[in-house]
């Protein structure tokens, strides 16, 4: 039995439904299915005090009417189902109504129905839906100024337990609305968590396996450092110049390939089991600048900077993240004039963001989002040195803040790099 | 002339690795007697094993942290529990390709751990080890 209702109530939905979507239709059937039996309670309860065949036949359209939605689920015409759901239970209470008169309080079903097309429809009716919510009331006040002139067509003894009885199965309805909306809602959301958390895993996973295999990297290459050494050593004499070239080029790879498997590993650690703490920018911006002093007082940068503010986060991650914005600012210049540098920084309710501006090369438009990915560079090493990884530390760092981090430049028009970090930072969440 | 030391114990599951380690230390001609095990458990067996009525007793134990089956750690772990008389030389000395900080705060908390220090080994770095643990062999 139970198997079945399960069936009835998953009609229209396919594996490739969304979950969003899957919801709705979920919620139609169980309302639907609280339609056929409501009628069928009321065709019973006539059945056995009035019965006339007028009756069954009334009843009867309500609970062929109350069929259709699921039938037209069933033939995944789930949203012309919806609209047809709450069209037809309408059509229903006021039928049932306009027969029997308001004496029955049939035309309070109508509250209940103004709650169904808002939970029934996302954005396939766009505003329609709200339209279509206060027809509800609309219906109920014709149906009031119908009586006031007019008579039900059939009239029928009415006692109070049949009021009574009327009056339950209304907040039975509304009842049962609450209950499969917050079941629904209930189903949805643990989904979602589930999908959530399977996402987190996988992303634990990635990081694993990254630092794992730049660890188990590491090793090989170390031996064929050792052995190239150990051959140079033994085998190697002066005189022999090619060999000193390739020695040369075999030397070269090597460490290259070793300083990659060092930032990734680097990069992988990235903010590991440090907490964040206040930061006064200023100070991180004057280490910055004494850090990189030399390179200043050689190049003749100008840097202008307003003061900055004391946020949450991490330290020595955030000074790494100045350190790389500013010194590409002095290194992607074309050395016509000296590098200058603008450091700024705006806040909104929930973020500080913080810019660093230069009078440099500029960068492609379409190379925007590039030039955040690990090792890639857009230049050469003749032109710029650099291993192209500044920026993608630089992009956790602002994603362990719970920022984002973006440029704003055109070719020879400088760069404008803007990162935001979250204002209500804890060490509880990151700790997670 | 100065003195050598006894012996030398390599444990590390790496034959490359031990032939450089071996390399080095000949050249350094530190000692005339090393003893390589590939394993972990090896490594205890030749600890707890008496050859002519002692038990090797090397010097220094050069241990590599990172090996399948039996890693360093639990080496550490087994060693520790072994009966004093057959407990190693002065030193034992860490040597790892990690650069991972947390590996070098996890070796501090065995106390049997008297020196760390990256791989590969060079005649330098081995010079210093055996400086500051044996004087009187310099």
């Amino acid at each position: 039995m139970k198997k079945y209702l399960i069936k009835f109530i998953e009609l229209g939905i396919h594996p490739k439904t969304s979950l969003e979507r899957s919801r709705r239709i979920r919620f139609a059937n169980s309302m639907s299915l609280m339609g056929i039996l409501t009628s069928i309670l009321f065709l019973l309860i006539f059945f056995f005090t009035q019965w006339s065949d007028l009756i069954g036949f009334i009843i009867g359209i309500t609970v062929v009417s109350t069929f259709v939605p699921p039938i037209l689920n069933f033939y995944q015409k789930t949203t012309l189902s919806r609209v047809v759901f709450v069209l037809a239970a309408a059509f229903d209470v006021i039928l049932l109504t306009l027969y029997f008169g308001p004496k029955l309080h049939i035309q309070y079903f109508l509250f209940a129905l103004t709650g169904y097309p808002l939970i029934l429809f996302g954005k396939e009716l766009k505003k329609w839906k709200y339209l279509l919510s206060s027809l509800m009331l609309v219906f109920y006040i014709l149906l009031y100024f119908y009586f006031i002139k007019n008579r039900p067509f059939i009239s029928i003894d009415v006692n109070d337990d049949t009021f009574l009885l009327i009056d339950c199965l209304i907040f039975l309805l509304i009842y049962a609305l609450y209950f499969f909306f917050e079941r629904e809602t209930d189903y949805y959301s643990n989904h979602l968590s589930l999908k959530t958390q399977q996402l987190e895993e996988k992303n634990i996973e990635l990081e694993q396996f990254a630092s794992i295999a730049s660890h188990d990297l590491h090793e090989p290459l170390r031996t064929v450092d050792n052995f190239v050494e150990i051959i140079k050593e033994e085998y190697h004499d002066d005189s022999n110049e090619n060999a000193k070239e390739y020695f040369h080029f075999i030397h070269d790879a090597l460490k290259r390939m070793q300083d990659m498997i060092d930032n990734l590993l680097e990069y992988t650690r990235l903010g590991k089991g440090k907490q964040f703490e206040v930061t006064d920018i200023n100070k991180v911006l004057d280490e910055v600048q004494l850090d990189l002093h030399n390179l200043i007082q050689n190049k003749k940068v100008i840097i202008n900077c307003t003061v900055m503010p004391q946020i949450f986060g991490l330290k020595s991650e955030l000074k790494q993240v100045f350190q790389n914005l500013i010194s590409n600012g002095i290194k992607f210049q074309d050395n016509t004039k000296p590098p200058e540098l603008w450091i700024t920084d705006h806040y909104d309710a929930n973020s500080w963001i913080f810019c660093i501006a230069d009078n440099g090369i500029g960068i492609d438009h379409k190379k925007h989002h590039e030039i955040f990915q690990m090792f890639n560079k857009l230049h050469s090493d003749k032109l710029y040195k650099g291993q192209g990884i500044g920026l993608a530390f630089c992009k956790k760092i602002i994603e362990l803040h719970q920022g984002k981090i973006w440029v704003e430049s055109e070719k020879g028009m400088g760069s404008r790099f803007y990162f935001s970090i979250n204002k209500n930072l804890t060490n509880e969440e990151k700790a997670r | 002339m100065k003195k050598k030391l006894d012996k030398i114990l390599i444990i590390d599951d790496s034959e490359a690795d031990v032939f450089i380690m071996k390399r080095i230390i000949n050249k350094a001609e530190v000692t005339n007697n090393i003893i390589t095990a590939f394993g972990a458990q090896e490594a205890l067996e030749y600890l707890s094993q008496k050859i002519e009525g002692c038990y090797p007793k090397p010097n220094i134990v050069l241990l590599d942290i990172n090996m399948p089956n039996m890693s360093g750690w639990e080496f550490l772990d087994e060693y520790e529990k072994l009966d004093k008389e057959m407990k190693a030389g002065e030193i034992i000395c860490m040597i790892t390709t990690s650069k991972d900080p947390s590996e070098r705060d996890r070796a501090k908390r065995f106390n049997i751990v008297d020196d760390f220090t990256h791989k590969p080994l060079t005649k330098e770095k081995l010079m210093e080890i055996i400086e500051e643990n044996f004087p009187q062999y310099v």
